[in-house]
């Protein structure tokens, strides 16, 4: 570094004396560019056009070219993936020309690199199957915690759903469903290592929104700071030789390296600052308080009238604590005993408060969540070795009280060449998290507040940081909350409570903590043992282990104190041996070959313990602390996969390329005879604008079409073929063992996936214009399914093989740069999928496959043969020939008898739209993510309007004047089942206005408690919200000239900013609980949040 | 990195090779450093790689032993599963119990009043075919006749209440897990007759002399209790067939009578544990989580208050009334039920506006009663029972004896058994007004007949065991108390009150074909197949609603 100032120095002072000896000749000098990123270019070729001098960029894309003829001179820079750039300079004799460049990127130039499967980097042109690059500093404008949610909009295909919970998973789908049961999700690949993205949370019953923790799965521990490209293998044919994990397409990503550098040592911080805000909260009513239907105020001595005195104490209004919805009297400011009139916590003990709105008291109970992230990378290459080393902290507080998360990481990666033939590699990241508070999901009272807060409270109540509620304990320990049993259970020696705790409580006293470390690597060796021929030897691993604590704590109402604890260790090895052959055979023909074996073994430990009956000793978390035996759960598992696979491209005249691949998996999770699968896969592409007749034209820059085949196979987990006779929790000493009520099956057999897709990649006007689809069909057909068979055969299910599913869509991806000079560039990116799935067959003798047997109060998610999988299965409002809804005499929607197909969770398309302009040092972006089509299940509406909470329940005056039901009844002599052939008589003759309460829990009731009321309560998830806008600004380097600092920058972004259109009310609908198969259900959602990233970067 | 290749001859250099783990380490596998000096030894290495990959394949099924779970059965663990199963299943606070309490009429919800009201329900039914299951394997593995015959009775047990819940079901062809994925139904009447074959059987088999196995949670392997038991089982099936198939009913009340039930000790029921994994999940849900959604219903409170004396194990079934909260005994020594089923907002009403004691809450089921900790009595058959049903076949002139006599020493069994279980419950068949209650009853049995005060007092003292006392309304008729909720079923499927429990829907989705059959059979129809359809040993409808 010193000696780059020494060189600055000495130039400034050298520039003088030149002068006076170079009369006839001057000299141009300057800085290289990006024009997107303003990132300065080393290595870049700059020449004076017509004259053999020129020079090369430094590392901060510097150049000088001396000796240039005065006079009239044109200036030309090439680099790889940029346009060629040319610019007039007037060059004056002894003087220096100052000229900056800045080069634009092609975004998909000729001689782009792509990552294929296996890391392998191809010529763009080579590939025949789809996919798609997205460069790292895109992902990394904004801070997000989850990496898969800042690719939301910016992949074609990808289907995303994240979670509004700190540190929570986010879901990702590829071109659609495909497995019936097994994963959906694709894998990911960080450098050749696979890494285990499995949700961490396995329970249905969380993404059914029953409550418990989202905590998250290993996507989020990928820092984009590290991240140098990710290219999005989508389909079998692009994953095809990562074999049976990547059905469902791979996510690979490349982390930055040393390679950059030069010479010296690099260093690279940054540091940022993210504020988390919630917006979208429900449409809460404030007019009317606690209590039920039609109810008034009781008064203390029980007679509802006020009295001069009771026990020689004036009478009080006294409120219906017990009573958790909102149906009360109206808030109207008269003097009532509240429920923090009962102790002397609050110096009102005895006193009657105003009864008043509170109307942001769920906003106050949120705060603005912070984030502190920082990235220290150094890194250094010379001829013989390079190296980077990151350091990444990043500090959560969430945005509910009392809970934040800690993520250390270290991340290495370098090689070196150890002789002339032999480099070696290696990549190694091990990261720290611990957490603290996570915020429970769904319809969980005792861990999740806005369960309470979306489904059953009362409205009057005020839950900010500096209200009553903050202080939710009595000085002899006991909880305070709103929720007694009525006044004795408020005031009587020992709190009695009714349902709810202390949303405080949930935070402070019955949080959750967890901490994990991770670490993934590998170490590869690579010999050239011949022009062509070379070979390399790879061993991967990734291990983490991760210990989860929950607590339920005594002064909770949920039951007596209590304690889960569970210890997950969990590593997959894996090496591979691989020779790689290329070879240009004729002047026309090229051939790029290679063959490989790889052993994959997989271990997954969890010893897991809970307490029962309380906890001995107040206050010690620990599992010996239960009263009685605690429950435990010791359980392990290994799988063993050996492959081989190898490839053969073959290029004629690049003009043409031929590639076919072939796999073979051999799985101990399959039987003995069947436990081989051969999958292989042949694609092609064609360039056209190397064909003649293409020649000479200026419109058509690059064009490819492409086509491939593919066909993919599927193991299962382990232990999935043989009889055991699971063991329970002895009975008093009595030990229990059943018959496993899951059938397995000894005759499994691979699911195999068949893809075919063709697709063409088009640039127009010198790549001004790029545009590339795809069309896929993929079937994935023997699938291992868990059917469901009749309870009466004794088991619940039966491992079988069998149906079927069809995933077919169009893809497209446009990118327009319509305005490109020298200081200014304007790209515009589309990105669009249409997705049509279809569960072709099941089982046979079933045609309806339950992905979630229960949701929350709520529709089953099937999987039906003839819809798309995530069909949203309930019964359906009658509706008679007008649509118009037919109800009861009594006012209640009636409902077909047997379920119907209400909705279904997956997309019918899903889009992004990006834009990217930079003028000079600035940059400015945006992002627009949406969906049409797709449904959510919503409880906290359903809950909500049940309960009295929201505004659709008091508008139009309805608490005082009723609903008069908006539909019809069934005319006399017709028959309800026949109801679209008639035409009903208008509710309005027949019934009378109903009370308001009345009206809406007819609505919850309406086709049993789980019947969702037809399609009352699931709403079209169509949206499109504002993901990401961005401004960020390169410092000018003259500010720093002379300093250790190569340049520095500042950025702002936010996040998540928004919807600029929604069809659900008042909640979030691509927010998920959890990742996996189980989605579209939103339960207790907490409201999702803003995100503003105030972040520095500097280069030294 | 520099990805060019390069030639230098003669290059050598040290590999590294995988060999495939053995089968004795099978949890981590190995790596060995293999050194040669050949030129061609890391090609040479490579494809060994990929022919250790293709050969090692044999060994991989070793990885897949679960190590988690045993892969064979003691009979013994199998028995007390199911057992412990079936007990949460018919009497847990979430299932059929739950909803078996309404039915009868006993409880009723307070603020949440679905079910009271009859809302649909879809009560799966595979959580009582598991454990039938894991006693059919229990019977596959097991030695000892005395286990084979214990699952049997258990089993009999079982499927008497699943029958008399659904009407015609899977039977014959049940429990054969993935081999017969949709079992066919097999008519109730079949059903009837082979739970009384097996029952005859498992007789035959049991050796009293020979202890019982150590897994049997009920009667702790006494074989002569299960002889009882079973001729119990024996006079209920009886009875119950007495209407539609005289000469079995007949054959099994005679064969049985004497050799059931000799007294309370005889008593057969599950007690669930203390720990908070095998405790009664009633108990867990009022106890535990606080909740207080049933009240004692005033229609089977008013009909233990019909008489001048009231019937002394109000005592023992029901908390008395306080103007409080809880804890809600203080010695008034009233009992008042909440009104059956109101709607909802008259019900949140109500209950908002009253203290949580002003209605009597169930007590013998949970706190204070044998319920203590959690761990209370899944009542399966009390002597009492076996006295009712002897009254009645004396009436009815299959056995000798005078029904009155018999129907007070019922009711004086029953006071004395809750007189000893109930703490707090001072009641005894001897006290003045025990007696005074049975005159009544006698008194009333002569005005009225058999079916109604039999009736009564057996649906009285079935209190808990709800199947039975619902089965007893269905069975005999018997008027006055039980009707339809206030303002008429939300649900409408014809009858005030559901006479049987429509078919799981998942019977629908999985085994179509044979749930319509027994639909079409049964009721006509598909839509015939609804919770108001008489099963086929219920004779008679429903007497008039009282509350119409």
């Amino acid at each position: 570094m010193f000696r780059k100032v020494l060189v600055v120095l000495f130039g400034v002072l050298l520039a003088g004396p030149a002068t006076a000896f170079a009369q006839e000749t001057g000299t141009i000098a300057g800085t290289v560019v990006d024009s997107t990123t303003s990132e300065p270019l080393p290595g870049v070729n700059v020449a004076v056009q017509g004259l053999n001098i020129g020079a090369a960029t430094g590392t901060n894309g510097q150049f000088e070219i001396s000796g240039v003829p005065a006079g009239d001179q044109t200036l030309q820079s090439s680099f790889v993936g940029y346009s060629t750039k040319s610019v007039p300079v007037t060059v004056e004799a002894g003087e220096t020309v100052t000229v900056n460049l800045r080069l634009a990127p092609q975004a998909v130039g000729l001689e782009d690199v792509v990552v294929t499967a296996l890391g392998v980097e191809r010529s763009e042109r080579a590939v025949a199957t789809s996919v798609q690059a997205v460069e790292g500093a895109d992902l990394d404008r904004t801070n997000q915690s989850n990496f898969i949610t800042t690719l939301d909009g910016k992949v074609s295909g990808a289907s995303i759903r994240s979670s509004t919970k700190m540190g929570g998973s986010s879901n990702i789908v590829l071109r659609g469903y495909s497995s019936i049961t097994g994963d959906n999700q694709p894998l990911i690949v960080i450098d050749g290592v696979v890494i285990d993205n499995s949700s961490a949370q396995s329970s249905g019953s969380t993404t059914g929104g029953y409550g418990g923790f989202d905590y998250g799965n290993a996507a989020q521990s990928i820092n984009p700071n590290n991240v140098k490209s990710v290219s999005v293998l989508k389909g079998p044919s692009a994953a095809a030789l990562y074999g049976s994990r990547a059905s469902n397409g791979v996510i690979q990503i490349t982390t930055k390296d040393g390679a950059t550098t030069e010479g010296e040592i690099g260093v690279s911080f940054s540091s940022s600052i993210t504020a988390q805000d919630p917006y979208g909260f429900m449409n809460y009513q404030n007019q009317y308080g606690g209590g039920a239907s039609g109810s008034t105020f009781s008064t203390l001595d029980g007679d509802f009238v006020i009295d001069e005195q009771v026990n020689g104490q004036p009478d009080q209004y006294v409120a219906q604590y017990a009573v958790d919805e909102s149906w009360g009297p109206r808030l109207d400011g008269r003097p009532v005993r509240q429920w923090y009139s009962w102790d002397d916590v609050n110096g009102l003990q005895g006193a009657a408060t105003p009864w008043v709105a509170h109307p942001d008291a769920v906003e106050n109970f949120m705060r603005t969540g912070t984030t502190y992230s920082n990235n220290l990378a150094l890194s250094q290459a010379t001829e013989r070795f390079n190296y980077r080393l990151g350091l990444n902290t990043r500090n959560q507080a969430s945005s509910m009280p009392n809970g934040n998360l800690e993520r250390y990481q270290v991340s290495f990666n370098g090689s070196a060449d150890l002789g002339e033939d032999i480099t070696a590699t290696a990549f190694g990241r091990y990261g720290y998290t611990d957490a603290k508070g996570r915020t429970g999901s769904g319809y969980g009272f005792e861990e999740n507040p806005f369960a309470a807060f979306n489904t059953f409270t009362q409205r009057q109540l005020d839950y900010g940081s500096d209200s009553y509620m903050r202080d939710y304990q009595r000085v002899n320990g006991q909880q305070r909350g709103w929720n007694y049993a009525g006044i004795s259970g408020a005031e009587g020696p020992v709190t009695q409570f009714q349902y709810t705790d202390n949303p405080y409580v949930n935070r402070y006293e019955n949080f959750q903590t967890d901490d994990e470390q991770r670490f993934f690597g590998k170490a590869q060796l690579e010999y050239n043992f011949a022009e062509n021929l070379s070979g390399q030897y790879m061993v991967s691993t990734d291990y983490r282990t991760e210990r989860r604590q929950d607590r339920r704590s005594p002064i909770s109402t949920g039951g007596p104190a209590s304690y889960f604890e569970s210890v997950v260790e969990a590593q997959e090895i894996s090496t591979e041996a691989r020779l790689d052959y290329n070879q240009q055979v004729t002047d026309a023909i090229d051939v790029t070959a290679f063959g490989a074996g790889q052993v994959r073994y997989e271990t997954f430990e969890r010893n897991a313990g809970s307490t029962t009956n309380g906890l001995s000793a107040p206050g010690v978390y620990t599992i010996e602390n239960s009263v009685g035996r605690p429950n435990t759960d010791d359980f392990f598992r290994e799988k063993m996969v050996y492959s081989a696979y190898g490839s053969v491209n073959v290029g004629y005249n690049n003009l043409f390329y031929l590639e076919g691949t072939l796999r073979n998996d051999w799985s101990s999770a399959l039987p003995d005879d069947n436990n081989s699968y051969i999958y292989p896969s042949i694609s092609g592409n064609l360039i056209l604008t190397e064909l003649q007749a293409l020649e000479g034209q200026d419109i058509l820059s690059f064009g490819k079409i492409r086509a491939s085949w593919a066909r993919v196979g599927s193991d299962t987990g382990p232990y999935r073929l043989g009889t055991t006779f699971p063991l329970g929790t002895p009975f008093q000493g009595q030990a229990l063992q059943r018959v496993d009520r899951t059938s397995n099956n000894p005759n499994l057999k691979p699911e195999r996936t068949t893809g075919i897709e063709v697709g063409t990649d088009l640039e127009f006007f010198n790549s001004r214009v790029e545009l590339s689809t795809t069309y896929y069909r993929d079937v994935t057909r023997d699938q291992i399914l868990s059917t469901q068979i009749s309870g009466a055969s004794g088991v619940n299910t039966s491992l079988v093989n069998a149906g079927e599913v069809i995933n077919r869509g169009l893809e497209a991806s446009l990118t327009v740069t319509p305005v490109l000079t020298d200081d200014i560039q304007w790209d515009i990116t589309g990105n669009f999928n249409k997705n049509v799935n279809k569960v072709e067959e099941l089982a046979e003798g079933i045609d309806t496959y339950q992905i979630a047997e229960f949701t929350i109060f709520g529709p089953t998610i099937e999987a039906r043969e003839g819809s798309a999988y995530g069909a949203i299965v309930g019964q359906a409002l009658r509706r008679d020939k007008n649509g118009e809804i037919v109800y009861s005499s009594g006012g209640f929607p009636l409902t077909t008898s047997s379920p119907e197909v209400l909705g279904n969770f997956q997309p019918d398309w899903t889009g992004g739209l990006s834009t990217t302009f930079s003028f000079q040092n600035l940059t400015v972006s945006a992002l627009l993510s949406g969906q049409v089509g797709g449904d959510v299940y919503s409880l906290s509406n359903k809950f909500g309007m049940y309960s009295g909470l929201l505004t659709n329940t008091v508008d139009n005056n309805q608490r005082e004047t009723g609903v008069m039901p908006d539909g019809v009844v069934v005319p006399e002599g017709e028959d309800l089942a026949n109801s679209s052939n008639w035409e009903g008589t208008p509710y309005s003759e027949v019934g009378g206005r109903l009370p308001a309460a009345t009206y809406w829990k007819n609505w919850f009731f309406a086709g049993g408690v789980g019947g969702a009321a037809g399609r009352g309560f699931i709403y079209d998830a169509t949206h499109v919200k504002l993901q990401e806008l961005s401004v960020s600004y390169q410092l000018p380097q003259k500010w720093f000239e002379g300093f250790a600092l190569r340049r520095a920058s500042v950025a702002v972004a936010g996040s998540n900013l928004g919807f600029l259109y929604k069809e659900a009310a008042s909640v979030d609908p691509t927010a998920t609980l959890g990742a996996g198969n189980v989605q579209g259900i939103e339960a207790g959602q907490i409201p999702p949040q803003r995100q503003y990233t105030f972040r520095v970067n500097l280069n030294f | 990195m520099d990805r060019a290749p390069r030639l230098i001859p003669g290059a050598s250099g040290s590999v590294w090779v995988l060999t495939p783990p053995s089968s004795e380490s099978i949890r981590t596998p190995s790596f060995s450093v293999m050194t040669r000096s050949v030129p061609f030894a890391p090609l040479l290495s490579g494809l060994f790689a990929l022919l250790l990959v293709v050969g090692g394949c044999d060994d991989l099924s070793s990885y897949n032993d679960n190590p988690n779970q045993p892969t064979s059965a003691d009979p013994n663990n199998l028995l007390a599963n199911a057992q412990k199963e079936l007990a949460d299943e018919v009497y847990g606070g979430n299932t059929m119990m739950r909803r078996s309490s309404v039915w009868a009429q006993y409880t009723t919800q307070n603020f949440y009043p679905s079910e009271s009201r009859y809302a649909t329900v879809n009560y799966p039914w595979g959580g009582i075919y598991s454990p039938l299951n894991d006693l059919k394997q229990a019977k596959k593995f097991a030695i000892s006749p005395n286990t084979n015959a214990i699952a049997t009775i258990t089993q009999v047990w079982a499927f008497q209440i699943l029958t008399d819940t659904y009407g015609d079901i899977p039977y014959a062809n049940a429990l054969e897990g993935a081999a017969n994925k949709s079992p066919t139904y097999t008519p109730q009447e079949d059903v009837y007759v082979a739970l009384l074959d097996s029952l005859n059987s498992a007789l035959g088999r049991i050796d009293a002399s020979q202890a019982g196995p150590a897994g049997d949670l009920i009667h702790s392997g006494d074989m002569t209790k299960w002889q009882r038991f079973a001729n119990g089982l024996k006079m209920r099936i009886g009875i119950r067939l007495l209407d539609q198939n005289e000469s079995r009913a007949q054959e099994a009340i005679e064969t049985a009578n004497g050799n059931a039930l000799q007294s309370n000790a005889d008593n057969t029921y599950f007690q669930f544990g203390t720990s908070s994994t095998h405790r009664n999940s009633y108990y867990d849900n009022r106890e535990v989580s606080g909740r207080d959604d049933f009240d004692g219903s005033a229609r089977f409170i008013n009909a233990m208050k019909q008489y001048d004396t009231s019937d002394p194990r109000l005592d023992a079934y029901f908390e008395q009334t306080s103007n409080t909260n809880l804890p809600c005994e203080d010695g008034s020594g009233e009992y008042e039920g909440f009104p059956f089923a109101l709607e909802q907002s008259n019900a949140q009403g109500l209950y908002a506006s009253t203290k949580t004691c002003q209605y009597s809450r169930p007590e013998s089921w949970w706190s204070g009663g044998p319920s203590g900790q959690g761990d209370a009595y899944a009542p399966m058959m009390y002597y009492d029972e076996i006295l009712l049903t002897k009254a009645e076949a004396a009436e009815r002139g299959i056995i000798s004896g005078d029904p009155k006599s018999l129907l007070a020493d019922a009711i004086e069994a029953s006071v004395d058994f809750y007189g000893g279980e109930v703490p707090g419950a001072d009641i005894s068949s001897s006290s003045p007004q025990t007696q005074d209650y049975i005159t009544a009853v006698q008194n009333d049995y002569d005005a009225n007949g058999f079916k109604q005060v039999l009736g009564e007092q057996r649906w009285i003292a079935f209190y808990m065991n709800n199947i039975q006392g619902w089965t007893t309304f269905r069975r005999l008729d018997f008027e006055g108390w039980i009707g339809s909720p206030e303002g008429g079923v939300a649900a409408g499927f014809g009858t005030y009150v559901p006479l049987r429990v429509d078919y799981p829907d998942s019977e629908y989705s999985l085994n179509k074909t044979n749930v319509e059959t027994a639909a079409q059979s049964q009721f006509g129809s598909v839509d015939g197949e609804t919770p108001g359809a008489q099963l086929w040993w219920d004779v008679n409808s429903p007497p008039a609603d009282p509350y119409q």
